[in-house]
């Protein structure tokens, strides 16, 4: 209870104090253990913690000032109000790249072409503060120039779009067209189809090409379309379960009733080293929870004590089986 | 309203890649759904409850208990459970301290349903966020401010910041801090929040 309680503020403190102490400075183990500790100690403290974190990382966006003012001010506490800020908007050619074990500004005069290998994420961030996050085995590329547009060629990209109220942002993907209206949504492409599902705002979804049988959609939150070379279908999905398809950004699998076989499927995207299934009556198998999606050893065990399957290992894949 | 997903590491700062923290489903959940509601948190605590000073406290406690319910399982509107575990919250107080906040009585129903109203357009406000942090990062004392630009901004690690500014480990330590402290105060209750204009 809190009454009679002045500790919130103390709690923020701390919070303050570890997340600046994780992101700036040597960690070892025994940070690590203290850390920890300091994390299980009470629900306050995560939620302290899970609060200035998000505050720091929020804050990392200002980079994109950075391009802005290559130059530093030689005093940079001098003149607070010239801090300028929306000059950058139109510099919308310039893309600031953070990849998983790199850390890099350039310039992109340029098409650009971003590429994650098998179990890979890459973020990237335009100049104008539209966010993407490329899932493993993807490949994205981004016109040069100041034109807001981006093919997804392979894979699957989260978006989350700064609306700038004149140049729409649009990506492609399997001869269809996403045009955004300031939102996030999620497109992923397999074999000639493309998913959209967005989770904000609205998006727009139509042919490439304007052939007549083909129609366009207009997807709102929860709406998640399909579009093949048959055409596009749309369908009304709650948001949470939209979002729970981006689990990956933080490296996770979540499921809930869904198949082995598709389950299966899914860690296969993640990794090069393949989880297989014997027979296929063993693929209905439902199964629910959130797995790391770079551990299909952990994943093959917990399904294994589940549904009493047995594990061979064949060379560097997995086969289940009854 | 604001948008941040991160709820683990930070990407862009791989100098200590053993710091690991698992983030679940229901941390994630937390910053991306209630976090952004705490400028309309903060308004409907401060209609009703008079003690100022409690009110840190009572958000700590509000957050704690929408998080530990989440861990059971996740609401399916954010927003309605945030503003009903506030006003059960401000009701257990009030029973508590023997104190009749007579406002709050009459009102906590039709505040909560306004507050709702007022949501502020998410696709405006995303727009603001890079505005609101660079207010945010204004009202920090000079000191602090700079500490946050070398960090944030310029990526330095904490042993470059203290060289740059001239102080020690230490110090960089505090003045981050507090600088991230206050940041977060401000960035999540901005002014410019379409929320506050009542």
């Amino acid at each position: 209870m809190t009454e009679g309680c002045r500790c919130a503020s103390d709690v923020d403190l701390a919070a303050a104090d570890w997340v600046q102490r994780r992101h700036l400075w040597t960690w070892m183990d025994t940070d690590q253990a203290e850390f920890d500790a300091w994390l299980t100690e009470s629900d306050a403290n995560r939620v302290a913690y899970l609060r200035q974190n998000a505050v720091w990382s929020a804050a990392g966006r200002l980079n994109a000032l950075r391009q802005q003012q290559p130059m530093r001010r030689a005093n940079p506490t001098a003149n607070p109000g010239s801090w300028r800020l929306l000059r950058f908007v139109a510099a919308a050619a310039i893309v600031a790249v953070v990849g998983v074990s790199s850390f890099s500004y350039f310039r992109a005069p340029s098409d650009n072409t971003y590429v994650t290998p098998v179990g890979g994420r890459k973020i990237i961030t335009l100049a104008d503060g539209t966010r993407i996050e490329l899932n493993t085995d993807s490949a994205l590329r981004i016109r040069g120039g100041a034109v807001r547009q981006v093919a997804l060629l392979r894979g699957e990209a989260y978006f989350d779009v700064q609306h700038n109220g004149v140049d729409p942002f649009a990506v492609t993907a399997n001869g269809y067209r996403i045009t955004d209206l300031g939102t996030k949504f999620l497109v992923r492409t397999s074999t000639n189809l493309v998913r959209v599902s967005v989770l904000e705002g609205s998006a727009a979804v139509t042919p490439v090409s304007g052939q007549k049988a083909q129609r366009s959609a207009l997807l709102l939150p929860g709406d998640v379309a399909v579009a093949n070379v048959g055409g596009l279908t749309v369908k009304k999905e709650p948001v949470a379960s939209v979002a729970t398809a981006l689990s990956w950004r933080h490296g996770l699998l979540t499921f809930k009733d869904t198949q082995l076989a598709d389950a299966i499927a899914e860690f296969n995207r993640y990794n090069t080293r393949k989880l297989h299934l014997a027979d296929a009556e063993v693929g209905h198998l439902k199964i629910n929870g959130t797995f790391q999606a770079e551990n299909a050893d952990v994943f093959a065990t917990s399904v294994q004590e589940l549904f009493g399957l047995r594990i061979s290992k064949n060379g560097a894949d997995t086969t289940l089986s009854n | 309203m604001v948008e941040f997903l991160d709820t683990g590491r930070d990407p862009t700062d791989l100098r200590n890649r053993g710091a690991e923290m698992t983030v679940s489903e229901v941390d994630a959940w937390f910053v991306r759904e209630v976090l952004p509601l705490e400028s309309l948190l903060m308004q409907y605590l401060r209609r009703n409850w008079r003690d100022r000073s409690d009110l840190e406290d009572i958000r700590q406690e509000v957050y704690v208990r929408v998080y530990r319910a989440a861990r059971e399982e996740i609401p399916t509107s954010a927003k309605s459970f945030l503003f009903r575990t506030a006003r059960n919250h401000l009701i257990d107080l009030s029973r508590q301290s023997n104190i009749v906040p007579i406002d709050a009585a009459v009102d906590f129903e039709s505040v909560a349903i306004e507050s709702e109203a007022l949501s502020p357009d998410c696709t405006v406000a995303a727009r603001q966020e890079l505005v609101r942090l660079q207010h945010a990062l204004e009202k920090l004392p000079p000191r602090q401010r700079e500490a946050v630009e070398l960090a944030r901004i310029e990526g330095f690690s904490g042993q470059e910041i203290a060289t740059r500014m001239g102080i020690t480990r230490a110090a960089v330590s505090i003045h981050l801090k507090h600088a991230l402290h206050a940041l977060s105060d401000h960035f999540l209750r901005d002014q410019t929040d379409p929320g506050r204009r009542s």
